[in-house]
């Protein structure tokens, strides 16, 4: 039996194992054929060599079955390994496209807009001169119209300069309260280094009825919204002017380049003008028809906010469908 | 508008505040500071003097001058035309570093030079003349061998206002002085001039004649020329005039552009002799013209209209009796004026004039006199001859209470009062109520918004709190909020299947878009930026395929772009187009696709397609004249055409040198979103069984489909082309092999079932189309 023990357990074959328990346990093994003697013997006789062979039975049985799942479990191990492959040969492209980094710059505005429960608005790109220009307080002959060189055409119809001609389809079609932003293209005739004929903003507006909205309200929200936006950065308001607001205000953010040292990106003054803003002009709330009420309006470039937070250095290229810009936005 | 400090320090006496502060100040109430940069000048440069100047032996154009520093005389060789004998000059001595290069003792065509006379631009401060610079007591007292670099005129600091276009009144040193002393609780510095005693009147010579009226001012004074080249300002003054690009062709329009600069009040000058050659004393007549704007007349000639334009008698060198006009003019008469007649609005007189000049000519009358009484060839005129409007101050009332609340903070009457007054404005104060008069020269000023205005940027916004406003509406989500989130999930399905998204131009060029088959746009934009951009586009698909050629031209060899934006139709109503453009391979080769990836093709760019915008069907048609005729269809969902898809055409894809090229177009307005209802669906198991049927060439696959749907077999969920082949031995025809999926709700099928489908299939082909299987 003992010889039998090692003979089994230098096997290195499934094959010869099943051998080996063909010749022991199978029907004309010898544990089989043992078994087979027994009608030949009588009382504790036969007792005895049954006792022994059931013995010895198992005792195979159960080496065997050992060996078996040890030789199994090695051709597994056998396989993995010949089946191994280099997992550093992973090295694939992304092959999914990318949004526009302006697209996707509005997409993180609405979406912080949307979060303080402003509606999104939008409006035709062609306009009236009421509603881009007669309605917010630019009367015809306005220096401020000097602002926005527009394009018109032959009806006298125009691109619209701002996205401002929403804030006036809204309050006329209608009431207070309103909260509202209107993201979109707008137009103006200039094409340079800095300039597109085409570029996107936004505009924001929100109107109550009395005078419960103040400029403590708009300077909360921009607050907030800059740091949305660009992290933790300084934020500056600057008195200023705008035809449709009064009292106006720029909003600076402390520059990311230079960390407000000053540098040629915010030309050397250490701030980057992102915003402008204001309490709504009593003119325009004049020209919708509405009375006894208050409100402040925003707007901003979507690219520059692109431009700056995803350091592009070239306006122009946003309009080109560029690949070699786009990719990186994977 | 560019000042400087010592410019800004000749109006406000700001000896004690730092350029800093005065920047940051600035800024804060409302005048932005662009720019800012301080004039240094190197060391070692030192104040010279010339004593001799003789010809350089060996050179026509050297001089060589014996300059005395102070300490010791030195030779030195100087090139400039501009070198005299009595100047005061700025001398380099050995060591100094002027730009890159250090000064060092040298010998020129043989005679030895121990230094250099420099010119303004040499020591960086611009180009202001030819030759060296001259100095001058203007920069203070003149001290041979002082530092040049310790003269702090000399040295001075250039700050850049960008003024918004209502601030009008601060279009002038004086101007932006007034808003810094409101700000800093100091006095403005008024020029003063005194008459002499002996001089002749103006009444002599000119006298005025006007009508009444609300609008305009002016006032006359006039002097005679008897030495012109007396006519001289001092260095200070031309360094401003040159910071301030103010310089002209004729010295005496230098001057009053520099008075007009300084002071905002419109000047100007004309030659008494060109008015009426023969007058001893003219008349100047004031009147109204049609247009509402004024006109000064003589003896029914028109010189000018007040504020736009001189339309007679400019003064030239040869000038001896100057009359000088200051003018205001209500502005709102000049933009009527520039609104008819857009050549006027580069005019730096009309741009003043617009936005509002000083009203108080006086300030511009005695500033000017008091810089000509300096010049010892002329005779000045006593006196002057105006005419004021007829005109009383804007009043506005306001409540303490109404600016709080604008404001968002509490403000006590006394700080509104104080500021207010800072600002000239005259106060009333009744309880509560608050009454003030608007000075003449804030135009600006119309209602309590702007008085608030004017609050906030005194008291400064850093001052004013930021509170929440509290909602008080209901939900905001509208309509267009959802076509946002629409587009959006459009988007970014695409960027899902590979498409980078990108942005045109709504403009686009005629030419190329009616080549293309489009009609021309009914609403012509009559200003276009230029020829390539001059019409509104009809589709998306022009500039995709630009932006394709430039990046195939940038070697990309897996071009996929989209674009969601506005196209317009022939008569100019604004769609919202969704646009696709696959070109060369389906993706970049890697290890996943192997060295040499599969080119794109139809079937792998509609599905692409219909990944992102869901389900629809391809129906032929040959009337997309860009694209392909063998390989263009009609995108259409539930029996709606909603966009066109297809290969280019090859004579574009081989003029543009493209990659094999794929485009679709579709209108997104007639994508629908709605949300998904799911069906029942089947517990059993499905079977499938792949056929093969023997097709003609010319038959297309939707007879098939039609003829297999018409069968309406329930059983049948779904079945699909899944491989086509040909070869010699079915020579006009091809095998297509289908996919069948049978399923039922009630019970899973059996062979026999299965049977009867698949003998109603073979029949219904075999009888309707007569194609058998394989």
């Amino acid at each position: 039996m003992d010889d039998l023990k090692s003979n089994i357990s230098q096997i290195q074959t499934l094959e010869e194992l099943e051998k080996i328990r063909i010749k022991y346990l199978g029907k004309n093994g010898i544990i089989s054929n043992g078994f087979l003697k027994l009608k030949d013997l009588n009382g504790e006789e036969k007792k005895h060599l049954a006792q022994e062979l059931n013995t010895q039975r198992e005792y195979l049985n159960d080496l065997i079955s050992k060996k078996k799942d040890e030789l199994e479990n090695k051709k597994i191990e056998q396989r993995m390994q010949s089946e191994a492959i280099d997992v550093t040969l992973f090295n694939e492209y992304i092959t999914t496209g990318a949004l526009h980094p302006v697209m996707h710059t509005m997409d993180r505005i609405i979406d912080y807009f949307v979060a303080q429960n402003f509606s999104v608005k939008s409006g035709p790109l062609i306009e009236q001169d009421f509603y881009n220009f007669e309605a917010l307080n630019l009367p015809q002959f306005h220096p401020a119209r000097d602002m926005q060189d527009t394009f018109y055409f032959d009806d006298m119809e125009l691109l619209r300069t701002h996205t401002s001609p929403v804030q006036i389809r809204t309050m006329l079609s209608q009431k207070p309260p309103i909260r509202m932003i209107a993201p979109g293209a707008v137009f103006r005739r200039d094409f340079d280094l800095t300039h597109t004929p085409m570029f996107h903003q936004i505009e924001g507006l929100v109107v109550e009825e009395g005078d419960c909205v103040s400029f403590a309200n708009l300077k909360h929200i921009l607050q907030d919204f800059l740091k949305f936006m660009f992290g933790d950065v300084k934020i500056r308001f600057r008195p200023s002017f705008f035809p449709f607001t009064e009292p106006s205000a720029e909003v600076d953010i402390s520059c990311m380049f230079c960390g407000g040292h000053g540098c040629r990106v915010c030309s050397q003054t250490g701030w980057l003008e992102v915003l402008g803003s204001g309490i709504v002009d009593p003119n325009v709330f004049k020209a919708v028809g509405y009375k006894d009420v208050s409100g402040y309006a925003f707007g901003l470039g979507v690219e520059r906010f692109a431009m700056l937070i995803h350091k592009i250095p070239d306006l122009r290229s946003l309009f080109e469908g560029d690949i070699r810009l786009l990719e990186q936005f994977k | 508008m560019i000042i400087t400090r010592s410019w800004l320090q000749e109006w406000i006496d700001i000896s004690q505040i730092s350029t800093e502060n005065i920047i940051q100040s600035l800024n804060s109430i409302g005048l932005e500071v662009s720019n800012h940069y301080k004039i240094v000048l190197p060391e070692k440069v030192v104040v010279g003097y010339i004593k001799t100047k003789s010809k350089h032996e060996n050179s026509d154009h050297l001089s060589v001058c014996e300059v005395d520093v102070g300490s010791e005389i030195l030779q030195i060789v100087c090139g400039a035309q501009n070198v005299a004998v009595g100047q005061y000059v700025c001398v380099s001595l050995i060591g100094a570093r002027i730009g890159d290069i250090t000064i060092k003792k040298s010998r020129l065509r043989g005679v030895d030079s121990n230094g250099m006379i420099c010119s303004a631009k040499e020591l960086g401060i611009g180009d202001l003349n030819d030759g060296i610079l001259v100095l001058d007591d203007s920069i203070g007292d003149i001290v041979l061998g002082k530092e040049l670099r310790e003269y702090t005129l000399l040295n001075d600091e250039i700050i850049e206002v960008d003024l918004t276009p209502n601030r009008g009144d601060c279009l002038s040193v004086y101007g932006i002085a007034r808003d810094l002393a409101a700000y800093f609780d100091l006095l403005p510095k008024l020029p003063m001039y005194e008459e002499k005693d002996n001089l002749l009147g103006i009444g002599r010579i000119v006298s005025i004649h006007s009508i009444q009226q609300k609008s305009c001012a002016f006032q006359y004074r006039a002097f005679e020329i008897t030495n012109k080249s007396t006519i001289q300002l001092d260095l200070l003054r031309r360094l401003r005039i040159y910071f301030a690009q103010l310089t002209k062709k004729i010295k005496l329009d230098e001057i009053l552009a520099y008075c007009t600069y300084s002071t905002g009040v419109l000047l100007r000058a004309y030659d008494f002799k060109k008015i009426c050659p023969s007058c001893v004393k003219i008349v100047i007549d004031i009147k109204e013209e049609e247009s509402g704007n004024y006109g000064v007349y003589v003896e029914d000639k028109r010189l000018s209209l007040a504020g736009i334009i001189q339309e007679k008698a400019q003064v030239d060198d040869e000038t001896q009796i100057v009359l000088i006009e200051a003018n205001y003019t209500s502005p709102h008469l000049i933009a009527k004026a520039v609104g008819s007649n857009k050549e006027l609005v580069g005019d730096t007189h009309v741009y003043n004039a617009i936005r509002g000049s000083e009203p108080d000519l006086n300030v511009g009358g005695d500033f000017l006199f008091s810089i000509l009484s300096k010049f010892s060839g002329l005779n000045l005129y006593a006196g002057f001859q105006q005419i004021l409007p007829n005109r009383d101050k804007k009043v506005i009332n306001f409540s303490i209470n109404s600016i709080s609340n604008m404001v968002g903070r509490d403000l006590i009457n006394n700080d509104i009062v104080k500021i207010l007054k800072k600002l000239n404005f005259e106060v009333d104060v009744r309880e509560e109520l608050i009454s003030i008069k608007i000075p003449f020269y804030r135009h600006d000023i119309e209602n309590s918004h702007d008085i608030c205005e004017e609050i906030v940027r005194m008291i400064g916004i850093d001052n004013i709190p930021s509170k929440p406003l509290k909602f008080r509406e209901s939900n905001n989500i509208c309509e267009q909020y959802f076509e946002y989130k629409n587009k959006k999930h459009i988007r970014l399905n695409s960027v899902a299947n590979g498409f980078f998204e990108c942005l045109h131009y709504v403009f686009d060029s005629k030419d190329e878009l009616l080549s293309l088959g489009f009609k021309e746009c009914r609403k012509r934009i009559i200003n276009p930026i230029n020829s390539e951009l001059n019409m509104l586009r009809p589709t998306l698909f022009n500039h995709i395929l630009k932006s394709c050629e430039r990046n195939t031209k940038n070697s990309k060899k897996a071009i996929k772009l989209f674009e969601i934006g506005s196209v317009f139709d022939e008569f100019g109503k604004e769609k919202q187009r969704l646009a696709f453009l696959a070109s060369g391979l389906k993706n970049e080769s890697s290890l996943q696709y192997g060295s040499k990836p599969e080119m794109v093709d139809f079937i792998n760019f509609a599905s692409l397609i219909q990944n992102i915008i869901g389900n629809f069907n391809c129906v032929p048609t040959k009337t997309i004249v860009f694209l392909n005729p063998f390989e263009q269809a009609f995108i259409e969902i539930n029996g709606e055409k909603v966009g066109y898809i297809g290969r280019l055409d090859l004579n574009i894809e081989r003029k543009l040198k493209l990659f094999k090229t794929y485009f679709c177009e579709v209108d997104f307005d007639k994508l629908k979103f709605n949300e998904k209802v799911a069906y029942p669906y089947s517990k059993f198991q499905s079977t499938t069984r792949d056929l093969s049927f023997l097709v003609p060439d010319n038959l297309k696959f939707k007879a098939i489909k039609d003829a297999i749907s018409g069968l309406k077999i329930d059983e049948l969920k779904d079945f699909r082309l899944v491989d086509i082949y040909g070869d010699d031995s079915i020579k006009g025809f091809k095998s297509y092999m289908i996919k069948f999926v049978f399923q039922s709700h009630e019970k899973t099928l059996e062979d026999n079932d299965l049977v009867c489908f698949i003998d109603k299939i073979i029949m219904v082909l075999k009888n309707d189309l007569d194609i058998g299987l394989r």
